[in-house]
């Protein structure tokens, strides 16, 4: 069966009419907005100097156009451009991370559907478990991590700080299967894109890198201006709360069995 | 007939593909069987369907792509080359068909190996960044 379909026009009423068309598809509506005129106006607004200074931190001035370039409504090339004309080279440090992006997607060139399975053996013991419901649900107990995912299921949209750090929790503190956690965070992601999802997932378990990524609280705490530890109902057994040396030796010295 | 085949990498009119066939009937597939192996949730295809509201005459289905394509008696497509193999896969299923790519405009001339982003971007870099003389 299928059905020619007449879009509204108004916002709400289209949103509510792709709900009815698509009842199978879940989750909650869009809170960005998409198309060529609003990736134009949230280029506009771009400053890639401060974007330079600040981007680690969670609140730091990075662009949010992920979502934007994963659907062409925005490409490298004019993002490129755009930071060059306006801040020359104070624009260096965002043309190199759009250069991630492309890099990504010269890897999915490259490998095709086998970027969704391990690249490279991993350089530490990884586990295998499923995604438990305790992250999907944002119920770890770990403010910082119950926030990401929250945000993740509500916005689609996750600071690249908060993702390495969170897909270093669960990958490396919680053991799960990196390929589960990837395709379950690709679907909620608005910017959802199987080369920098999928890649990111393997740099940071260490199956398309030279090493893990681990990140300690002192990390997290200063770019997230200690936002999640002040409350955290976990903070007095912070699991990352140690040096990164002890935290490598406790999540790698003995090979993981489930 | 032939269509010029808007997949979801490609919902902006000033790309070149769109520029190069402006007389082909521009069509966009919402593919429940697609939209399901991705495991997309609804603010995506949201986010997707207001991008569609911005290019004209365009005509957007909801079914399966090789029905659409049958009902519409496609026997031509042209669309944007893509790594994407879920996207390949997809176009795929509708075997035997004319399907045309037109690439997509490069973010740097590269044809490296892609091992490790350092090396990569040691070599395009100067693209963006020409070294002073
Ligand atoms: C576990 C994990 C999953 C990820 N999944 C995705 C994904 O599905 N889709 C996606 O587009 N990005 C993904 N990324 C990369 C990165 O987190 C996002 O591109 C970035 O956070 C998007 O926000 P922004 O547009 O504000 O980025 P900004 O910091 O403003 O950067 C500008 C642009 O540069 C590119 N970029 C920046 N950092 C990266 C990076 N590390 N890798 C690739 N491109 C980058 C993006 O296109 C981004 O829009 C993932 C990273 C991790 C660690």
């Amino acid at each position: 069966m299928i059905e020619r379909i007449s879009l509204s026009s108004s916002r709400a009423e289209r949103n509510a009419q792709l709900r009815q068309l698509f009842p199978e598809v879940a989750g909650v509506d869009s809170v960005f907005e998409g198309g060529r005129a609003a990736a134009l106006q949230r280029l506009r607004k771009l400053d890639a100097a401060a974007y330079g200074r600040t981007r680690n931190s969670l609140d730091g001035r990075v662009s949010r156009l992920s979502p934007y370039f994963r659907h062409g409504m925005l490409t490298l090339h004019e993002a490129a451009d755009f930071a060059l004309t306006h801040f020359k080279g104070a624009s260096y440090k965002f043309v190199f991370e759009l250069a991630w992006r492309d890099f990504w997607r010269r890897v999915q060139a490259a490998y095709g559907a086998r970027i969704e399975q391990s690249i490279e053996p991993p350089k530490v013991p990884i586990g295998q478990r499923e995604l438990p419901e305790d992250i999907i649900n944002a119920a770890t107990g770990l403010a910082c991590m119950d926030a990401f995912a929250r945000e993740l299921v509500e916005t689609g949209y996750v600071h690249n700080h908060a993702r390495m750090w969170f897909a270093s929790y669960v990958v490396h503190h919680r053991k799960v299967d990196w390929r589960a956690a990837a395709q379950w965070y690709y679907g909620e992601l608005i910017d959802g894109d199987r080369a920098s999802n999928h890649l990111s997932w393997q740099w940071i378990a260490s199956t398309f890198s030279s090493k893990p990524y681990l990140f300690n609280r002192e990390n997290l705490e200063r770019y997230s201006d200690g936002v999640y530890c002040e409350q955290c109902p976990a903070k007095r057994r912070c699991p990352f709360d140690q040096s990164y040396e002890s935290l490598h030796e406790k999540l790698f010295s003995t090979e993981f069995s489930q | 007939m032939k269509i010029l085949l808007v997949h979801d990498e490609m919902i902006n009119e000033s790309l070149p593909v769109f520029a190069q066939y402006p007389d082909l009937q521009r069509v966009f597939v919402f593919d429940p069987a697609f939209i399901a192996a991705e495991g997309w949730t609804m603010k995506r295809v949201q986010f997707i369907a207001d991008g569609l509201m911005e290019i004209p005459n365009i005509h957007v289905y909801k079914g399966a792509l090789t029905d659409v394509c049958s009902s519409l008696s496609v026997s031509h497509i042209v669309t944007q080359r893509t790594p994407n193999h879920c996207i390949s896969a997809w176009l795929a299923g509708l075997t035997p068909m004319l399907i045309d790519y037109v690439d997509e405009s490069p973010f740097v001339r590269y044809s490296g190996r892609v091992t490790r982003f350092t090396k990569y971007w040691k070599t395009v870099e100067p693209q963006w960044f020409p070294k002073a003389q």
